[in-house]
């Protein structure tokens, strides 16, 4: 009963595992396998087992299968128990109340297990999830009600420019929605600036109860952090599943830098609590920007993604690019995230052109829906254009205001192509380079658009933000981690100090808010070369194997340029 | 002596032929008032009217001036009305003037319902017209530019008599100043300019020195007396009006003409048809020479009568105890409030009447101003929120067109009404900011709109409809700072030349390995220019050796 290094997880409760040992017969279909007490209940899979085998790994020598298992997710005392029924356990095992996960038993061969099934990756979902999220959610309300309720601390908070911009501020709302009442249309003047179809939206929702308005937004962001969950969790599932199929191009040297359900479990949690108690969003759910619906397409995108299913993606995404415009640039990530999940095989050509066949269909869709609620094509240009020419330069944390407030008139236009094609033009070169990681490519996407788009504000970082953890096994090659957080969040608190310095108090002027929103939106911009760099090093070393440096230290990976 | 003879007799032969000439007619006449023992108010008016058979499309000018006649013949303008106002008519006290205006320049034109293009037209006479007097009107643009729906009706008679007010167009310019070099070719329109008649004491440097300095130029179509308006005759109405104070002048117990304008009233223009000086004075005081003539309370000196050069004084002027108030209409006063970007505009009106007064109220916002029309209440003094009648509201366009905002309300009787809405203040380029940045933004004063009959005041002086001017209101929009567009520039571009270029890196970065012992390919390369800049000095040093040996040998 030698140890060797664990290949393969265990994630399962007790009564589910248990069967494992007892069952008769095992199916394998695809990466599942179903396993049976015998023969006649072939046709009623029991409940809770979702195993993933790996049948190349069969190890035809001994006719051994090898269970790893991962206590974390056992409890304790099922743990034991699988030990017990096993009968093969050592008995350092069996003491261990906390088992390291770090020990492979091998299990002798039984005439249970079909011999191809080697390889066992049980997942099953965390019960104390469900359980755990209701109380983060309804604490998450609880301190939204609570800033709810004083009103002052509201007025001040969406009187910021770095939370509320003339694209996404609830005074242009409430103006829109007084015009539109009063049988003005909305898109002739400068009242509102966002999409015809939320505004009509919200003007239905305000006749029915205010109330129901503070309910929309909270509800907005626990939809958000719930796709965010349920996204994390499928994209850990599928790394994991990546990963750990014997067939990839994953080297044998790459043991400590891969992905280990253990370190990673907690993480979808971490993501979707780091949305609802993020400041960011708290600020921008509580000031009732609109750009909390843009965040929540984004997320439930990106959920809808991983799902393998192209309508519910580009649905999602064209809502997005309705909103906001330029979540348009995920367009090739949502094609590439299709064609690594998809069901069926279609070849990469076909996911594209797929895509972005439903893509234009859903958007079609949403215009035509806008078009014919104000019968003219006037609320969709001066939406768009508003967000494409920049004419407002209300300052806020971007890159834009500042820079067309002082640019000489004669430049203006060349100016703003350059500036807008900066935000666009990354989707292509990134689209090529992580075309086998779309998920990552949504992601840095999604971080370049917030970062550097014409009306940015706290909220939009606020997302990619919160998804960051998703990145954490790559963290230890990221190289200014600390100089980028602490320029990041010194700028956060610096940007309404500055404001108040400047349009409260008139003892500074538009410099100084200039400066810091700048030093902002270059810490992000740092943070999200930093991730991808570390990324990419990373995936390098999985494939290529970690230097023994590595592996002892977090000393730098030994990875030069090449060109 | 003979050419001035001469002079006289070609004078006196056109004044003939003028004054009998049934088609054109010019009146002049100053109105002198005294509105408490302090302030004296004087109204020069000069109206010429012109019969004409059809249209207005004169080829000879006579007493009409040529140069505003082909404008509005180029521009196909049916009615004009300019003002140039520095200083603020005070309503409250001063009662209502012969003339409203709002300080700054104010222009408003209705143009002939067969002109094609309005804006255009337009904007060619806001240029015309800034050129003839020598003002900014040019800065009239379309983001200045209204058209309001009901404040401004026409005020002579319109042909099809229906209005439509796509042909009207109303801007002011608040920032506007009155200056000498406005007043002179104001009065180079005068058939007699500044020689003759009230015109003569035209004197721009004293007329400067006043409280309040208005001047005003009114053209329109008219019916001709005769009721059933089949004949018409247009009109041009040239206005003066002026408030002195004489405390401030130092002229308290006694002041005269001579020492209000430095000049004196001079004989009639012989090209008037009515020249006339009409003064009066307050109780106790005295006119002296003794005017015998008096109309409706003023005494009447005509100008045709007068031989020579001349001088009016008013003696025993005592200081007022309190100050009557003579306002019994509606008046207006309107403030900012707010702090930081979030600003408060409020007016309040006050209906001095014990009966109900309906009110248009005008306000146009500039675009930089967002204005929120949410916020828009009407609350009397009682806290009685009254709902205006009627609401036009038109959201303004950045950079393109002004909110405007105009409705309809009913002033409760004695009460004090606020009308009050919220505002956000926008940012502008540096380029848009005038110079003076800090100094602020004017908004134009709100205008109040009510029927003369509502405000029991004569219907021959004021017209059908009386307007209201508040305030124009100064605003500070945060600036930019205005010396460090390159720094901007400079420091934008780096920023973003930091993201394009590491996104670039990372987009085409390939890792490859590399063994401890071995060096970098750069490196290498360094190293390998070494060793042959080394090579290449040791065969230098070889061949120099060599032919040093091959001398030596």
């Amino acid at each position: 009963m030698g140890k060797q290094r664990i290949k393969n997880y265990v994630n399962a409760s007790l009564s589910d595992v248990i069967p494992i040992f007892n069952c008769d017969y095992a199916r394998a279909d695809n990466d599942k396998v179903s396993l049976y007490k015998d023969q006649e209940s072939l046709s009623d899979p029991p409940s809770g087992l979702n195993f993933i085998s790996n049948p190349a790994g069969f190890d035809s020598n001994n006719s051994k299968f090898k269970l790893e298992i991962s206590p974390l997710t056992l409890f304790e005392k099922s743990l034991k128990d699988v030990c017990q029924t096993t009968n093969t356990i050592s008995d350092e095992f069996t003491e261990a109340e906390q088992v390291q996960c770090r020990d492979v038993y091998t299990l002798p061969s039984t005439s249970y297990v079909e011999p191809d099934i080697l390889y066992l990756l049980i997942s099953v979902q965390n019960k104390h999830s469900a359980v755990e999220m209701l109380l983060y959610i309804s604490l998450a309300v609880l301190l939204r009600a609570w800033l709810f309720a004083a009103p002052e601390f509201v007025s001040w908070l969406s009187s910021l420019p770095e939370v509320s911009t003339p694209l996404s501020s609830w005074h242009r709302v409430v103006e829109g929605i007084s015009v539109l009442k009063q049988g003005g249309s909305i898109h002739e003047g400068d009242s509102y600036h966002g999409s015809t179809l939320l505004l009509i939206f919200m003007s239905r929702l305000q006749e029915y109860s205010p109330l129901l308005l503070y309910l929309m937004f909270a509800t907005c962001d626990i939809v958000t952090s719930l796709a965010l969950l349920r996204f994390a969790e499928k994209f850990i599932r599928n790394e994991l599943i990546d990963i750990y199929k014997p067939d990839n191009d994953i080297s044998s040297q790459s043991k400590s830098i891969k992905l280990n359900e253990s370190g990673m479990k907690d993480i979808p949690l971490l993501i979707s609590l780091l949305y609802l108690f993020n400041p960011f969003t708290i600020a921008t759910c509580v000031s009732k920007c609109t750009l909390i619906f843009s965040n929540m397409f984004l997320a439930l995108f990106l959920n809808a993604s991983l799902s393998g299913s192209v309508f519910s993606t580009t649905l999602f995404l064209a809502l997005a690019t309705y909103e906001s415009l330029y979540p348009i640039v995920l367009l090739f990530a949502a094609a590439l995230c299709y064609y690594k999940y998809q069901k069926t095989s279609w070849t990469i050509y076909t996911c594209m052109l797929l895509t972005t066949l439903c893509f234009l269909m859903w958007l079609s869709l949403l215009f035509v829906i806008a078009y014919l609620h104000d019968e003219s094509p006037e609320s969709i240009v001066s939406h768009y254009s508003f967000i494409l020419r920049v004419p407002d330069q209300t300052p806020n944390v971007g890159v834009f205001w500042y820079f067309f407030t002082e640019v000489f008139d004669h430049f203006q236009s060349f100016f703003l192509c350059v500036f807008q094609l900066n935000v666009i033009v990354f989707s292509i070169p990134m689209s090529i380079k992580l075309r086998s990681h779309p998920v990552c490519l949504s992601f840095i996407l999604i971080g370049i658009v917030a970062a550097l788009k014409s009306y940015p504000s706290l909220g939009d970082a606020g997302l990619w933000l919160s998804i960051l953890p998703l990145w954490s096994h790559t963290f230890k090659y990221l190289r200014m981690a600390i100089v980028t957080s602490i320029m990041l969040i010194t700028t956060a608190i610096v940007c309404p100090v500055m404001w108040n310095l400047w349009i409260g108090a008139r003892s500074a002027n538009a410099n100084f808010f200039f400066a810091s929103s700048l030093a902002y939106t270059t810490a992000q911009v740092l943070i999200l070369t930093d991730v991808l760099l570390a990324y990419l090093k990373w995936h390098y070393h999985l494939r290529e194997g970690v230097c023994p440096k590595l592996e002892t230290s977090n000393e730098k990976a030994m990875i030069r340029l090449l060109n | 002596m003979q050419k001035n003879m001469l002079g006289l007799f070609v004078l006196i032969y056109f004044a003939m032929f003028c004054t009998c000439n049934g088609n054109e007619n010019y009146e002049e006449s100053l109105k002198l008032d005294m509105i408490d023992p302090e302030l004296v108010y004087g109204f020069f008016n000069f109206t010429t009217t012109w019969n004409y058979e059809h249209w207005f499309a004169p080829r000879h000018y006579k007493l009409f001036p040529r140069s505003l006649g082909q404008l509005i013949q180029k521009y196909n303008i049916a009615e004009l009305h300019f003002t140039m106002t520095q200083g603020l008519w005070r309503y409250k006290r001063w009662g209502f003037p012969d003339a409203s205006s709002p300080t700054g320049a104010q222009l408003w034109v209705w143009f002939h319902k067969n002109t094609e293009d309005v804006d255009k037209n337009w904007v060619g006479f806001t240029n015309a017209l800034s050129g003839l007097f020598c003002a900014s009107l040019n800065f009239i643009n379309k983001a200045v530019t209204v058209t309001p729906k009901i404040s401004f009706r026409p005020v002579g008679v319109v042909e099809g008599g229906e209005t439509d007010n796509t042909f009207l167009r109303y801007g002011t310019l608040s920032r506007e100043n009155l200056c000498t070099e406005n007043l002179t070719p104001w009065m180079k329109l005068l058939p007699c300019g500044s020689k003759a008649g009230p015109g003569a004491l035209l004197n721009p440097s004293q007329l400067h020195h006043s409280k309040f300095l208005s001047i005003g130029l009114h053209f329109l179509h008219d019916c001709s007396e005769g009721g059933s308006c089949e004949r018409r005759h247009v009109k041009l109405e040239q206005h003066i009006s002026v408030v002195y104070d004489l405390r401030t002048l130092n002229l308290m117990p006694n002041f005269s003409l001579l020492s209000l304008f430095k000049k004196r009233v001079k004989p009639a223009c012989p090209l008037s048809s009515r020249s006339v000086l009409m003064v009066r004075v307050i109780e106790g005081a005295t006119i002296s020479p003794a005017l015998t003539e008096s109309v409706g309370g003023f005494s009447v000196l005509n100008l045709h009568r007068l031989k020579s050069d001349s001088n009016v004084q008013v003696k025993g002027l005592k200081t007022p105890g309190v100050t009557t108030k003579l306002n019994h209409g509606v008046t207006n006063h309107c403030y900012l409030t707010g702090i930081g970007l979030e600003g408060g505009f409020v007016c309040s009106i006050v209906n001095h009447n014990n009966r109900e007064i309906p009110i248009i109220f005008f306000q146009v916002v500039p675009w930089f101003l967002h204005t929120q029309v949410h916020t828009l209440k009407v609350v009397s003094r009682q806290n009685d929120i009254i709902s205006p009648a009627w609401i036009s509201y038109t959201p303004g366009k950045i950079r393109e067109s002004p909110n405007i905002m105009e409705l309809i309300v009913r002033l409760p009787s004695d009460s004090i009404t606020e009308l009050s809405f919220h505002f956000t203040k926008g940012f502008m380029t540096w380029i848009e900011h005038p110079p003076d940045a800090n100094h602020g933004f004017y908004i134009s004063p709100a205008v109040i709109t009510t029927k003369t009959n509502d405000l029991n005041i004569s219907k021959e002086l004021h017209g059908s409809v009386q307007h209201i001017y508040s305030e124009a209101i100064l605003v500070n929009i945060p600036v930019p700072d205005f010396s460090m567009p390159y720094n901007v520039i400079c420091l934008v571009c780096t920023v973003l030349a930091i993201s394009f270029g590491s996104f670039h890196n990372l987009a085409t970065r390939r890792f490859h390995k590399l063994s401890p012992n071995e060096v970098s390919p750069v490196k290498k390369k360094f190293l390998s220019l070494i060793e042959r800049f080394k090579s290449r000095t040791k065969k230098n040093e070889d061949d120099s050796l060599a032919s040093t040996a091959e001398k030596s040998s």
